[in-house]
């Protein structure tokens, strides 16, 4: 048993202090007084490629990621009187991506729009000299033909709920510590873990049966 | 939830078999001996090796198909307003005359998405979705999230003394809750933004079966809509400035009837 007080809220200014990394969120520079739009910029631009993987992963989709960073830009521009200084600009930033995203997948729903086949555009440019292998082989019991095995890996990924998405992308591309997610994501540590934890194990789980059917397919 | 000082993962010594450290060796976490432990497993044990592989083959295929080598650009604005539309765009001059035929369209249009809107209302979970859009999460969630992890707290009182404080320090109001032989209080666990950034939650066993008591400022309460399939039930109190729900899967509160007000 413990005997200790309750933490910090992820979101206190005691825990932003903790919790970022040298190359993590940015803190707001601006020392106490409100963020320039030229301030904003910059900010933005460091955590952007972050918010966008937290827009593609409650989407499910990355094509509408970049529309949607981009509203919620405009959204937090008109309210950069709300940001506190001293807090972290990614936290705050990702809770108008949240929304925004949130919003315009429930958008889709209510259209339904099906689902994309296949694997998405890839945003960045593919490494040059690379091929797609389209052969199927076979290690720790998944496909390794490139395209193939990301197709499945898409599919598996959209099963997943959109919180847990986002924690496990984020800690997977981005390498976020776990309090940092939990400061962008609103939501608590261990909660973060608890995602990133199951959201592995579906994944691994989906693509063993993926790959199994394949096999008997094949 | 306990936590060993010397193990950052928390986990004791001959604890848990690797399978159950896997998260933590992916993150980088395992350190001394706990490493080597881990590492001699990987050597000795092919479906703990396979696990591995197959995940470090995800992780790979997710960074390929979501890193993005350029920053999201902000769209382009005149430099003398940035942000802002420029007053040169099209006005409602323009517009007039066409609305002005038709005005008998634009109606029927009103029409339409007003109807279109109440549908959309009574079928859409109205209370829970802009909950959501506010950050909040559902009770239901939360319940099932914590019995799948054990229902483990994160931090013990260890007497009612120091539960008295943390309700005042947390809650601004002195409440205890009784523990009875069908009853336990098994702790309180981190904030769970359920109806604000500061609801707290506390766990409960009542005759072995879960029972989350989730508290905030009586301002904060809002209706939880749990989902019919849940098997939950949602009861509530209010104990001064502090509403308490009841989350069960009992047909009435057992725990609620037990807290006391200091």
């Amino acid at each position: 048993m413990t005997h200790k007080p309750p933490p910090p809220r992820p979101d206190s200014p005691r825990a932003a202090d903790q919790a970022l990394g040298s190359g993590g969120g940015a803190v707001s520079s601006s020392g106490g007084r409100r963020l320039s739009r030229a301030e904003f910029a910059t900010e933005f631009a460091a955590s952007s490629r972050a918010l966008w993987c937290i827009a593609a992963a409650i989407l499910g989709d990355r094509t509408r990621a970049e529309d949607v960073v981009q509203d919620a830009a405009f959204a937090a521009l008109g309210k950069l009187d709300e940001f506190e200084p001293g807090t972290s600009f990614l936290a705050w930033m990702g809770r108008f991506v949240r929304y925004t995203a949130l919003n315009e997948a429930r958008r889709q729903r209510i259209r339904s729009v099906a689902p994309l086949d296949g694997v998405d555009a890839a945003v960045g440019a593919e490494p040059a000299g690379v091929a797609a292998d389209r052969a199927v082989s076979v290690i720790g019991g998944l496909a390794t033909g490139q395209v193939e095995f990301d197709d499945q890996v898409m599919r598996a990924l959209r099963q997943l709920d959109e919180v847990a998405r986002a924690c496990l992308l984020l800690r997977t591309v981005h390498d976020m510590p776990y309090r940092q997610i939990a400061m962008v994501l609103d939501v608590p540590e261990g909660t973060a873990m608890s995602h990133v934890h199951r959201a592995r194990l579906a994944m691994r789980q989906s693509l063993q049966q993926s790959t199994g059917t394949e096999g008997r397919s094949a | 939830m306990s936590h060993d000082a010397h193990t950052p993962t928390g986990r004791v010594p001959g604890g848990p078999p690797p399978h159950q450290q896997l998260d933590a060796y992916l993150d980088g976490l395992l350190v001394g001996a706990e490493l080597a432990e881990f590492e001699a497993a990987l050597a000795s044990d092919p479906a703990l090796r396979d696990a591995v592989e197959a995940q470090e083959q995800i992780d790979r295929s997710l960074s390929r198909l979501f890193h993005r080598a350029d920053p999201v650009p902000l769209p382009d604005a005149p430099e003398a307003a940035p942000f802002i539309l420029p007053a040169t765009t099209p006005t409602r001059a323009a517009a007039a005359p066409w609305l002005s035929r038709h005005r008998w369209l634009a109606a029927a249009a009103l029409l339409v998405i007003a109807v279109s809107g109440a549908l959309i209302a009574r079928t859409v979970n109205r209370s829970e979705w802009m909950a959501e859009y506010r950050g909040l999460v559902n009770a239901a969630d939360v319940y099932e999230r914590k019995v799948s992890t054990g229902f483990s707290p994160d931090w013990v009182c260890k007497d009612d003394a120091e539960f008295l404080e943390n309700t005042r320090e947390l809650l601004g109001e002195e409440f205890l809750v009784a523990s009875t032989g069908d009853v336990k209080v098994v702790g309180w666990s981190y904030y769970e933004p359920v109806m604000s950034k500061d609801t707290i939650l506390l766990l409960t066993r009542v005759e072995c079966r879960e029972v989350l008591l989730v508290m905030d400022r009586k301002s904060k309460d809002r209706r939880f809509n749990l989902p019919e399939d849940s098997g939950l039930r949602d009861f509530q109190r209010v104990v001064g400035d502090v509403v308490i729900h009841e989350i069960t899967p009992f047909e009435h509160p057992r725990v609620l009837p037990l807290v006391a007000r200091r």
